[in-house]
C-alpha cells in the first residue's frame, strides 16, 4: 500500500478518531431509505436494523468482521490486459482518473464554455487513451441525450473510445442493470466481468449519515455482480458536516465504513475503496469548494486516518480547482492539492481535467494534469538503497573537485529523469527565439498533435454493436 | 437598559439575553413598535449591511436573525398586523427527483431572517405540489432548487406547469448545475448563483411587483 510521506496524527490521535468513528456507527448509526434486500442482508449479518425508522447500527465487532472480509488487494480490470490496475499499485504510488459528471466543457481552441456533448466525451476518452499518465476515467454528463439515459449513453461512449478502466456513476436505480450489462458486453459475459471488472461503481452517502434508494440499489447490484465499489462520502465542511475538521473526518469515515458494511453484507469479499471527497462551505456564500485550504487539509487527514486505522485502499481528489478556467489560480490550486494528496498516500487521485469545483472539464487542463501528476508520482516514489543507488565506490574514487558527467554510472542513468511534455527548460533567449509561447499555447499545440492521431483504442465493431443494443434497450425501458 | 442593548444583543448573536432584555424594556413602558423598529429591525438591517460587506459571515448572519426572531416573538402579540405583515411570501423546494436540500435550507433561513414568510416544501417536490402550495399561500415568489444535472428537466417541467396555471408568482431557480442561461431558457424570472444572491433577487422581484 502507498505510504503517507507525512502524518498529521500521532498513534494516540488515530486511536481517538477510530474509537469515535466506530462509536458513531454502533451507538447512533446511519439511516437507509427502504431497500428490503439490503435490510435483509444486514440483519442476517448481525447489524441492528430498525426497518421502520431506517436506522441501522453496526457494533464494533461486526465492523471488524466486515473490515476483515474486504480484500486488501484486487484489480480494476480493463479491456486490454496491460491496462489492468492492481490495487494497491505495485510501485507504491497512485493511479489517476479524470473528473466525473461535469456538464460544462471548455473548448480547447477558443476557451469558450458550453455544455458537454457525446462528441466531446468521445474526444475526451480518445485523449485519455493517448495520455500515459491517466489510468482510468468516468463519463461526463452529456447534454445532447435523454436525461433518463445520460449515464447509459455516457458509459457506452467511454467504453467505445478507450480500453482503460471505466468508473461508473449511475443516475437512477433503473439504469444500474443496463450499466452492468455494458460492462458484461466489453468483458465478454457476466462471469468474465466478475473475473475482469472493466467497470467499477460509485456509491455515495447523503451526508450526514443517510443513504438514498439509488445508492442502495447500486450497492445491491454491484456487490452481487462482483464489481469493485468506491464508497464515497462528500461532506461540506460547516454545511452538511461540522465546521471542525476532525469531526468531518470521523463522520465521512463512518459513512464510508457503513457502505463497506453494506457491500460485505450483500456479498462478502466485495472490493471496496474508501473515498473521502471533501468540500468546504464558503462561509460568505454557502458555495461548495474543493480546493480551499480546509478541504485539502481535511482530505489529506481523512486519507491518512483511514489508511492508518482501517488499512483500506483510498481514493480522493488529487487535482482540480474552484476556478472556472484553466488559469494561474487553477494551476496553483491543483499543484498544491496534487502534492499534498500525493504525499498522503492514497491509491487513487482523481479529478484530472476538472475545473469550477468539478462541474466543468478542459482537455487542455487534462494534458497539464497528466504531466503534473506524473511529476508528483515520481516525487512520492520510494527510494531504493542498494550499491547502484548509493554509488559508494564511484563517489569515493572520484577526486575532490572533479565531476561525474561522463562516468559510466551517469551514462547508465542519464535518461531516467522525467522528460517534460509541456513544461519548458529554456533560457529566455532561446524561449523568445522559439516564439515566446506560454504554457497553454504549448499545451494547445500538443493537444492538436495528439488529436490528429487515430484513436488506438476503439472498441471492435462486434462489441460496439452489442453496446448499442444495450443502449437501445435502456432507451426503450427508461426514456420511452 | 435600553433599546440599544436589544440592538447590541442581536448584533452580538446573544440568544441568552435577548428575550429578557425585550421583556424588561416592555416593563419600563417602551412601546412595542419602538422596540421593533429601533431595536430588532434596526439591528437586522445592520446585520445585513455587515454581511454584504463581508464583515459578518453566513452562520453569524443566520444566528443574528434567529436572535432577532426570539425577541420578535415576545412583542408580536402587542404589535398591529401591519407591523408583522412581513416582506412577502416565498414558497420553495427541491424539484422532483432531487433529495439534496442544504442549498435550499440556506436560502430558506436567509429569507426568514430577512422577514419573508417561507413555505418550505422539502425535497423531491412534484410540480403540481409547487403550484397548489403557491396558490394556497399566495406566494409572491416560488423558488426551485436542484443539485443534480439529471433533475434540471424537472425544473423545466415545473416552471412550465406553473406558467400554465396562470399564477402571478415570480419564479426563481438555483443550484450547482443551474445557470443564468438555463433560467432564461426555461422561462424563469431569475437565477441566483448563491444564497445571498437569491435573497437579493427575491427582494427586487417583490419590490417590482408592489410598484
Amino acid at each position: 500500500m502507498p505510504e503517507s510521506r507525512f502524518l498529521y496524527f500521532s498513534a494516540n490521535q488515530i486511536e481517538v478518531l477510530r474509537d469515535k468513528t466506530l462509536k458513531l456507527l454502533s451507538d447512533y448509526g446511519v439511516k437507509l431509505d427502504p431497500h428490503p434486500d439490503i435490510f435483509r442482508c444486514l440483519k442476517d449479518a448481525g447489524a441492528d436494523v430498525d426497518e421502520g425508522s431506517g436506522m441501522v447500527r453496526f457494533s464494533e465487532a461486526l465492523m471488524e468482521r466486515f473490515l476483515g472480509q474486504a480484500p486488501k488487494e484486487f484489480e480494476l480490470g480493463a479491456r486490454s490486459g496491460n491496462r489492468t490496475l492492481t490495487v494497491p499499485r505495485p510501485d507504491g504510488t497512485f493511479y489517476t482518473r479524470t473528473g466525473t459528471g461535469a456538464h460544462g466543457w471548455i473548448e480547447p481552441e477558443t476557451s469558450n464554455y458550453r455544455k458537454v456533448t457525446t462528441e466531446d466525451l468521445a474526444s475526451f476518452a480518445k485523449l485519455v487513451s493517448l495520455l500515459d499518465g491517466i489510468d482510468f476515467m468516468p463519463f461526463l454528463f452529456c447534454n445532447d441525450v435523454h436525461v433518463k439515459t445520460a449515464d447509459i449513453e455516457g458509459l457506452a461512449t467511454v467504453l467505445k473510445n478507450t480500453d482503460k478502466h471505466a468508473w461508473v456513476q449511475p443516475y437512477s436505480p433503473e439504469a444500474v442493470e443496463y450499466l452492468i450489462r455494458l460492462g458484461e458486453v466489453v468483458a465478454g459475459g457476466r462471469d468474465e466481468l466478475r473475473a475482469n471488472p472493466v467497470i467499477s461503481m460509485i456509491v455515495c452517502s447523503l451526508t450526514p449519515r443517510a443513504f438514498k434508494p439509488l445508492d442502495l440499489e447500486i450497492t445491491w447490484q454491484s456487490a452481487n455482480a462482483g464489481l469493485p465499489i468506491h464508497a464515497c462520502s462528500l461532506p461540506g465542511i460547516g454545511g452538511t458536516a461540522p465546521a471542525t475538521l476532525p469531526a468531518v473526518i470521523i463522520m465521512a469515515t463512518a459513512e464510508i465504513l457503513a457502505m463497506l458494511a453494506m457491500a460485505q453484507a450483500v456479498a462478502p469479499g466485495t472490493p471496496v475503496i474508501a473515498c473521502p471527497i471533501i468540500f468546504s462551505t464558503d462561509m460568505r456564500t454557502g458555495r461548495s469548494l474543493q480546493s480551499s485550504a480546509e478541504a485539502m487539509r481535511c482530505a489529506a487527514g481523512a486519507v491518512q486516518f483511514i489508511k492508518s486505522a482501517f488499512d483500506l485502499p483510498t481514493h480522493c481528489y488529487g487535482t482540480g480547482s474552484d476556478s472556472p478556467i484553466a488559469d494561474a489560480q487553477s494551476m496553483s490550486e491543483r499543484a498544491l492539492l496534487s502534492m499534498l494528496m500525493g504525499t498522503s498516500g492514497p491509491d487513487i487521485l482523481g479529478g484530472a481535467g476538472q475545473l469550477e469545483t468539478a462541474t466543468a472539464v478542459s482537455p487542455l487542463q487534462l494534458i497539464v494534469d497528466n504531466e503534473v501528476m506524473g511529476i508528483v508520482r515520481r516525487t512520492v516514489s520510494n527510494y531504493t538503497l542498494d550499491e547502484e543507488q548509493t554509488a559508494w565506490e564511484l563517489m569515493c574514487e572520484t577526486k575532490p573537485g572533479d565531476h561525474f558527467l561522463m562516468s559510466d554510472h551517469t551514462v547508465k542513468h542519464c535518461r531516467e529523469g522525467l522528460d517534460p511534455i509541456n513544461f519548458v527548460r529554456l533560457a529566455r533567449d532561446s524561449w523568445e527565439r522559439l516564439g515566446s509561447a506560454d504554457l497553454m499555447d504549448r499545451v494547445l499545440d500538443n493537444y492538436k498533435d495528439l488529436m490528429k492521431r487515430d484513436n488506438p483504442c476503439l472498441l471492435d465493431a462486434g462489441r460496439a454493436a452489442s453496446v448499442d443494443e444495450v443502449v437501445e434497450a435502456g432507451r426503450k425501458a427508461l426514456a420511452g | 437598559m435600553s433599546v440599544q442593548e436589544i440592538f447590541d444583543a442581536v448584533i452580538g448573536m446573544d440568544d441568552k439575553t435577548v428575550e429578557g432584555l425585550v421583556k424588561d424594556e416592555l416593563d419600563r413602558g417602551t412601546a412595542a413598535e419602538t422596540i421593533l423598529n429601533k431595536g430588532l429591525v434596526a439591528a437586522l438591517d445592520e446585520v445585513g449591511n455587515r454581511f454584504a460587506t463581508g464583515e459578518m459571515f453566513l452562520p453569524e448572519m443566520l444566528k443574528a436573525s434567529q436572535v432577532m426572531k426570539m425577541g420578535l416573538e415576545i412583542i408580536r402579540p402587542l404589535l398591529a398586523d401591519s407591523d408583522t405583515k412581513g416582506a412577502g411570501t416565498v414558497v420553495l423546494g427541491t424539484v422532483k427527483g432531487d433529495l439534496h436540500d442544504i442549498g435550499k435550507n440556506l436560502v430558506a433561513m436567509m429569507l426568514e431572517g430577512a422577514g419573508y414568510k417561507v413555505v418550505d416544501l422539502g425535497v423531491d417536490v412534484d410540480a403540481k405540489v409547487f403550484a397548489e402550495e403557491a396558490r394556497d399561500a399566495g406566494a409572491d415568489v416560488i423558488a426551485l432548487s436542484a443539485l443534480l444535472t439529471t433533475t434540471m428537466p424537472a425544473m423545466r417541467e415545473t416552471v412550465s406547469l406553473l406558467r400554465e396555471t396562470g399564477l402571478e408568482s415570480r419564479i426563481i431557480v438555483g443550484g450547482a448545475p443551474v445557470s443564468q442561461g438555463f433560467a432564461e431558457e426555461i422561462g424563469a424570472d431569475g437565477y441566483g448563483d448563491d444564497a445571498p444572491t437569491a435573497v437579493r433577487l427575491v427582494r427586487s422581484l417583490v419590490t417590482a411587483q408592489a410598484t
